[in-house]
């Protein structure tokens, strides 16, 4: 029995006359019957289609037989006796209604990836977030959220959510804290350039240089070890040094570079993710042309209420552009470069102002070339990391006072 | 005269026609091209067929399905005799 009957509903008949042999030879000629029985010499009964149920009437009536309904089964049957008990046809329609309804919601957050943050607070600083009980996942934005509780968590530098029926898993990532440095570790404050002093603060250690003074690249400024004429105090030195430093600069731009310009061509290729497996419906694949563009987009197919189906559409759209050689003016160039410069010297300073600047600007072998000096004020001090001497110091660690040995 | 693929084309199409007896097993027999049911008990179905009568004697022998182009028998299948005219 095919589920088409299940679905249109099927009856079972009792044939009873002469000869329900020819009857039934008739009826086969025109209609499908299922199950027949041969109940005595005068009648059979069988399955037959509700559908079928004139040209059953017809042929039993010119055979002169008697046509008697012992059941009826399938879905019209099914819906017959739901609507004779409202109650059933509430219940169903209620069912129906909480397996769309429920998916869309969600009524479990989890935390993972905490270690110092207590999970407490996350889920409290997540619910005024909106990820609560009941809440809509289609309402979730989990960038929203994770701006949210950065703002309400300082200890946290990343969070986000994901939904997974109706889980939602808060993953959060803990700021690292700076490890404090140990008080009985031997330490100094070297010069990281070469310079003249204009600010000195020393927290720790034996300052070594003064204001005004020039200090060389590799310096030690302020040293981790103090002599207390019978004792030596070994520390970790702490401190900041300005200093007015100049620096040789260099930086080239070729003269000719190549732009984008009008596209010419745009080839796009359609696939089917189903699973973990890609059905792509283009034979060639790969980058079509040097320097073309390529860009995919990927459609998750959706059922009402979020239902997410294994199926992406993807859609990859390569295009060609012309590339136009240009020239760039000197004007641009020496803009670009100065720009590189400075960016270049920001970069590598812990806090550093440009306070001059004596740049030149020549063309050469097809490129520009800038070269000059650049006077900067900056933070010259870097922490250099010693080495605990167990023989320079006597027992007393917790003053931090080492015997001179 | 008549072309090799035409006689070819003529002989499937007089093979279509005829009676196809499928046994599965001992428990399934399906009849395609049938005239209809000349008899029918739990011991013994006579199935009518272009060729003859065709007989299928067995145990709790039962009539599953029955359309103008097949007929679907189940249960424990003894034997299947063709009677009637040799074609």
């Amino acid at each position: 029995m095919d589920l088409w009957w299940k679905v249109t509903g099927y009856r079972r008949i009792r044939l009873t006359g002469a000869d329900p042999m020819r009857t039934l030879r008739l009826l086969s000629r025109e209609i499908r019957l299922e199950q027949i029985e041969w109940e005595s010499g005068l009648s059979i009964s069988f399955d037959c289609a509700r559908k079928d149920r004139k040209i059953l009437q017809r042929i039993a009536k010119r055979q002169g037989d008697r046509v008697e309904i012992l059941g009826e089964s399938g879905f019209p049957q099914l819906w017959k006796t739901c609507r004779s008990m409202p109650i059933i046809v509430v219940f169903l329609a209620v069912l129906m209604g909480l397996s769309l309804w429920i998916p869309s919601r969600i009524f479990f957050v989890q935390v993972e990836g905490n270690q110092t943050v207590p999970t407490s607070l996350i889920l409290e600083s997540a619910q005024a977030c909106g990820v609560r009980f009941g809440a809509s996942r289609q309402d979730l934005r989990s960038e929203q959220v994770k701006n949210s509780l950065l703002h309400l968590l300082p200890e946290l530098s990343w969070a986000g959510v994901n939904t997974q029926g109706c889980v939602a898993t808060i993953t959060v990532r803990e700021r690292q804290q700076q490890p404090r440095k140990d008080p009985r570790t031997r330490g100094d404050i070297v010069a990281a350039r070469s310079g003249i002093v204009t600010s000195f603060t020393s927290y720790a250690g034996t300052p070594l240089c003064k204001v005004g003074q020039a200090v060389h690249k590799g310096q030690v400024l302020i040293s981790g070890v103090t002599d207390l004429g019978l004792k030596t105090r070994v520390t970790a030195a702490e401190g900041e040094v300005f200093a007015d430093t100049v620096e040789e600069v260099s930086a080239v731009l070729p003269q000719e570079t190549e732009h984008r310009g009008q596209m010419e061509k745009i080839i796009r290729r359609f696939s089917l993710i189903i699973g973990k497996k890609q059905i792509k419906f283009y034979s060639d694949s790969g980058i079509l042309y040097p320097g073309c563009g390529k860009m995919k987009e990927m459609i998750p197919l959706e059922l009402p209420g979020g239902w997410r189906l294994p199926v992406t559409f993807v859609i990859d759209t390569y295009t060609q552009s012309q590339w136009i050689p240009t020239q760039s003016p000197r004007w641009t160039a020496e803009e670009t470069l100065l720009q590189a410069i400075r960016r270049q010297i920001m970069d590598h300073a812990v806090a550093a102002e440009i306070r001059n600047q004596q740049l030149a600007l020549s063309q050469e072998e097809g490129v520009f070339r800038m070269e000059g000096k650049i006077g900067c004020r900056e933070m010259i001090g870097r922490t250099t990391e010693g080495v605990y001497l167990e023989g320079d110091t006597n027992d007393d660690r917790s003053s931090g006072e080492r015997g001179a040995g | 005269m008549e072309s090799w693929m035409e006689k070819i084309r003529k002989s499937e199409e007089h093979l279509k026609e005829q009676t196809l007896v499928e046994l599965v097993g001992r428990k399934r027999v399906l009849v395609e091209h049938h005239k209809g049911i000349l008899g029918y008990s739990k011991d013994e179905i006579l199935v009518g067929t272009e060729e003859g009568v065709l007989r299928v004697e067995g145990d709790n022998l039962c009539l599953c399905c029955m359309s103008r182009e097949q007929l679907f028998v189940s249960g424990t299948i003894r034997s299947l005799v063709c009677e009637g005219r040799e074609s």
